[in-house]
């Protein structure tokens, strides 16, 4: 595993982690361990994203900011 | 609206070719079970549900099995991409090549396209909900056949990640039909006002 399949690892892992409490809290919308839980996985992912990103390009069309090329084009693509 | 990341929910990296596999697993892809059907379920019932608890779970479970529908093509796809025609003549997949390459097609793993009854809108709640739950099961079965007849351990890895989500949707289905047949309907939470 190269390194940035190594952190795309984590921000799927904190993605996924966001993703189980946000279900949870759907159906316990005022457990406060949830609510702390689903914050603290959420804070991280944002944060691996951002990392992400700047190092290896957008996972979102929101943060294609290089001004000189659309690097959202670039590969690899999630299937690749 | 939907705002596309593009990464998978879970990492896919099948390193084996085997398309006998990619006509099997194509099932939880196009098939009455599958992830197409379940996202356009839970996507189309939302409409009317009767409070924030069930449109909620609807929409955020129809969303992740949006991603499920992206998991399930790639594992097609990287099974499939570099069969050789000898290969793929002599495998289940010889009859999906002709119409489709080895491209990924909402079908199930006999070849029959993709069709919407597989799934129900009936606009009541209970109705909707306990076919939710059935159809977890359902795709949770698929699952289970799938790693019968799978000896290939990077496809059996996602696929057991796949198969839990089904266990945890239908517990989250499960909460929300509970809390709008035992408890007085509130459709308000946190803090806003009840419509």
């Amino acid at each position: 595993m190269n390194d940035r399949e190594a952190l795309l690892q984590k921000v799927q892992a904190f993605s996924f982690a966001e993703k189980e409490w946000n279900l949870y809290l759907d159906t316990h919308p005022t457990d406060r361990d949830g609510l702390m839980m689903h914050k603290r996985m959420a804070d991280k992912a944002k944060e691996l994203t951002a990392e992400f990103e700047s190092k290896y390009g957008p996972l979102n069309t929101m943060n294609a900011t290089n001004p000189n090329c659309f690097d959202w084009i670039n590969s690899p693509w999630p299937w690749d | 609206m939907w705002s596309y990341l593009k990464k998978l929910e879970y990492p896919v990296n099948i390193k084996n070719t085997n398309p006998k596999l990619a006509s099997y697993v194509v099932a939880q892809y196009g098939g009455p079970n599958g992830e197409m059907a379940a996202s356009l379920r839970y996507l189309s019932q939302r409409y009317s549900m009767p409070d924030d608890v069930t449109r909620a779970i609807l929409t955020d479970i129809g969303t992740e099995e949006l991603a499920h529908m992206e998991i399930v093509g790639t594992i097609v796809r990287q099974l499939a991409r570099n069969a050789t025609d000898e290969e793929i003549a002599n495998s289940s997949f010889g009859q999906y090549f002709m119409n489709h390459g080895r491209g990924v097609y909402p079908a199930n793993s006999t070849g029959v396209p993709f069709d919407a009854m597989a799934l129900a809108v009936t606009a009541d709640p209970i109705a909707d909900l306990t076919e939710d739950l059935a159809a977890e099961q359902k795709a949770r079965v698929v699952y289970d056949n799938i790693l019968k007849v799978s000896d290939d351990p990077d496809v059996n890895d996602v696929i057991k990640f796949l198969r839990e989500r089904e266990i945890v949707h239908f517990q989250r289905f499960g909460e929300a039909l509970d809390q709008i047949q035992n408890k007085p309907i509130k459709k308000c939470y946190c803090g806003g006002f009840d419509k």
